[in-house]
């Protein structure tokens, strides 16, 4: 890796609560120290959790994000027909002692309900405040936190997480490592937070739940041609889906990194606002962790190489279920 | 018009044990009351998982409103591709339009809005729907278990599906739970909620996300109980705060345990496992205060 | 008769011939779009807007719609999403995979190869 390459590194994994912001935050510790510039960007926006697992809560900027529509019903001018209620795909509208009223914890601004209003007794407020972005330029760790927040009861949004990202890039001034908190899931969002990146660490626990989000994530990665590594967490829980894991990861050239175990030093230390590599350093976890860091290490150090024989085959898309309508036959 | 009472389960962010709280909830409750357990983490439902249930039964597909162009009618006027909001509509150069499954959220904002009645109703499959009688563990419920089919992106409408169908079967008591998140897909899960209850954990993560929980449920007018889970491996002043902030009424501790991890494992809940535990003890606090105030 | 003119577009930021291929498609900043005359010679380079940039979901598709609208030939720059990528096929627009390096050099390569 050379000194004006900027690579993105994602840290993702289908399903929520397995570790991530906890590796990627340990990630972005070691491979700072070890010399690299760091930027950590928080794409998680329904649940930022980097911020609090480095023990981070004074920001430098926060910048309000300003997405979408959410509609309102016109008391004086609607009829009462019911006809938007029927008509919402979300639910979003709820019948209150006769007043139809439409709920802005679910509304997507879509427009539908104001097709079908007889009488257009709906209308809609723009530009919601839908979350934000806030940015911590000097933390103690020696780089700066980008980080995503959606408000409460928004829908998930590709693109703030997008806008995370290029402040990142932006603040990263095209050199160094940009370590992506990813979302969990495998919706727009998480999308969003692989699109543009060099290397996907895909994180799994050995639970029938997280395999099966493991399988459903790597096809996002295949697709987008981003060579993926495994870490597997709490391995000692089940040692037998720990072994058909890695099996998975071998049968598709993902390159296994490292085994994490379950240890009870990660709580006690996010109850400390500490990293756990802080805060336990000579804990199971720490060292298992910095075990996996210096594998990361290397594989940077030789990064064209390995980049090339880990970059999937394409791969055909996810094939949608669909029904024709009687009519077209 | 019967009224059923309607529980919900949420948290915030994934791991702190809604799903632990759900099942060993629904098994408590279906002793005395006639359950259903509506498992709505649409991306990675698991309460079928805690239960030790190996097969689900009675699979349905949850079908969303898929516009299908008739080209006859069609003038390839545009007007669809740009009402789309979703970038599921495209017009390629000089021809029909293009409808992309996967990203329509079946709003039928374009259906309504061609001027020329150009669009038909055709349906996409986004998820399925499995409703399986639970006999085990001396009780008798119902499993409701929705989940997305891999590639699709939209939560909401699927969701919204399988809500109305957990309204529509459950008889007395509709228990929810509602998966990981804090976004519009909870607020959906968490409609028309009796009781919402909210499972966090002592960690500045679990603080964290309690927070934007209560945020929605205040915002949606529900009452709020919170469970703290694990508890005993950090402190909870600041929860306690948070709690008083937003009007949470009640509050409960499930202590940490290495008996309910063993439990998750074998796919047994800990009820059953082991009821002189302390913390099947503390689900049956859980349980008595529920019989008591809202059943 | 108008003369055969070939537009090809790059996903850029800032823009213009200058700037380096971006590593993102749908959700590019920007488009720069040079439109070359059947001997290669350059007539005309632009900026423009990318919609996708501003797309809450779909950025894919309404990046590539906005270049089928502007009559785009070829477009440069890196895999688009899955979505993204049926839109693609579908508009006969083609795509060179390839990011990071600068519009000009890329530009110059690319004149080579269509006009050798």
């Amino acid at each position: 890796m050379s000194s004006s390459d900027l690579i993105e590194i994602v840290i993702a994994s289908g399903k929520g609560g397995v570790g991530k912001s906890t590796i990627a935050a340990s990630l972005a510790i070691i491979l700072r120290n070890s010399g690299y510039r760091v930027i950590a960007v928080d794409a998680d926006a329904e649940a930022p959790n980097l911020h609090l697992v480095l023990g981070i809560n004074r920001w430098d900027r926060v910048l309000e994000y300003r997405e979408g529509r959410i509609g309102f019903i016109r008391d004086d001018k609607c009829i009462h027909c019911g006809y938007c209620y029927d008509s919402c795909a979300f639910s979003a509208i709820e019948e209150k002692s006769g007043r139809y009223v439409i709920n802005p914890w679910i509304c997507e601004g879509c427009y539908t309900c104001s097709f079908v209003c007889p009488v257009k007794a709906i209308s809609f407020k723009y530009n919601v405040l839908a979350g934000y972005i806030k940015i911590a330029y000097n933390t103690p760790y020696k780089f700066p936190l980008v980080s995503s927040e959606l408000k409460p009861g928004r829908p998930n949004s590709g693109k703030l997480v997008t806008e995370a990202k290029n402040l990142g890039r932006t603040i990263s001034g095209g050199k160094g490592l940009i370590i992506v908190d990813a979302a969990a899931g495998i919706g727009c969002q998480v999308i969003a937070s692989l699109a543009g990146s060099h290397l996907a660490l895909l994180v799994a626990e050995p639970t029938p739940a997280s395999f099966s989000d493991l399988k459903r994530i790597h096809k996002l990665t295949k697709h987008f041609g981003i060579p993926s590594a495994l870490i597997i967490n709490m391995y000692n829980i089940n040692n037998d889906l720990v072994g058909r894991i890695i099996e998975y990861a071998r049968k598709e050239n993902i390159e296994l990194l490292g085994l994490l175990p379950y240890d009870y030093s990660v709580p006690k230390s996010m109850a400390m606002k500490k990293p756990v590599i802080h805060a336990y350093p000579s804990s199971e976890i720490a060292k298992s962790i910095i075990e996996v860091c210096n594998k990361l290490l290397t594989l940077l150090k030789d990064w064209e190489n390995w980049r090339l024989k880990h970059i999937p085959e394409k791969i055909e898309p996810f094939i949608p279920v669909i029904i024709k309508p009687k009519e077209l036959g | 018009m019967k009224r059923i009472i309607q529980i919900s389960i949420t948290g915030g962010k994934g791991g702190t044990g809604k799903s632990f709280v759900a099942t060993n909830l629904a098994i408590l409750l279906a002793k005395k009351h006639d359950l259903l357990l509506a498992d709505l983490d649409l991306e990675a439902p698991n309460d079928h998982v805690l239960l030790g249930i190996d097969k689900l039964h009675s699979k349905e597909d949850i079908k969303i409103f898929l516009p299908f162009i008739d080209y006859k009618k069609c003038t390839l006027c545009g007007i669809c591709a740009k009402i789309c909001d979703t970038g599921a509509i495209f017009m390629p150069p000089k021809n029909p339009p293009i409808v992309f499954p996967r990203l329509c959220s079946g709003c039928k904002a374009c259906y309504y809005a061609c001027p020329y009645g150009a669009i038909t109703e055709g349906g996409h499959v986004i998820a399925y729907s499995y409703l399986t009688i639970i006999r085990k563990f001396n009780v008798s419920f119902k499993l409701l278990t929705g989940i997305l089919r891999p590639g699709e992106e939209h939560i909401p409408p699927g969701l919204s599906i399988i809500k109305r169908k957990a309204r529509e079967l459950a008889k007395e008591i509709l228990l929810i739970d509602t998966g990981a998140g804090a976004g519009s897909s909870i607020s959906i899960a968490l409609q028309y909620s009796d009781l919402v209850i909210a499972v966090t954990e002592p960690t500045p993560l679990g603080l964290h996300d309690l927070e934007s929980i209560l945020k929605i449920v205040n915002g949606l007018g529900y009452r709020a109980w919170v469970i703290i889970n694990r508890y005993g491996l950090g402190p909870i002043d600041d929860h306690l705060k948070i709690m008083k902030m937003y009007g949470v009424e009640k509050y409960f501790k499930i202590p940490y345990s290495m008996d309910a991890i063993k439990s998750y494992i074998q796919g047994i809940p800990i009820v059953a496992y082991n009821p002189d535990s302390i913390v099947s003890k503390s689900f049956y606090d859980i349980y008595q205060v529920l019989e008591d105030e809202i059943l | 008769m108008k003369p055969l003119s070939i537009k090809i577009a790059f996903t850029t930021d800032k823009g213009g011939l200058d700037d380096r291929i971006v590593e993102r498609f749908g959700r590019a900043r920007t488009f720069t779009i040079v439109e070359v005359d059947e001997k290669g010679n350059i007539l005309s380079i632009n900026i423009i807007e990318n919609p996708g940039s501003r797309a809450t979901s779909g950025a894919g598709i309404k990046a590539v719609q906005k270049l089928v609208d502007m009559g785009i030939d070829i477009v440069v720059g890196p895999n688009p999403g899955p979505n993204a990528y049926m839109a693609l096929i579908q508009s006969g627009i083609r795509l060179y995979t390839l990011s990071g390096q600068s519009v000009k050099e890329v530009l110059n390569k690319l004149l080579r190869d269509i006009f050798k």
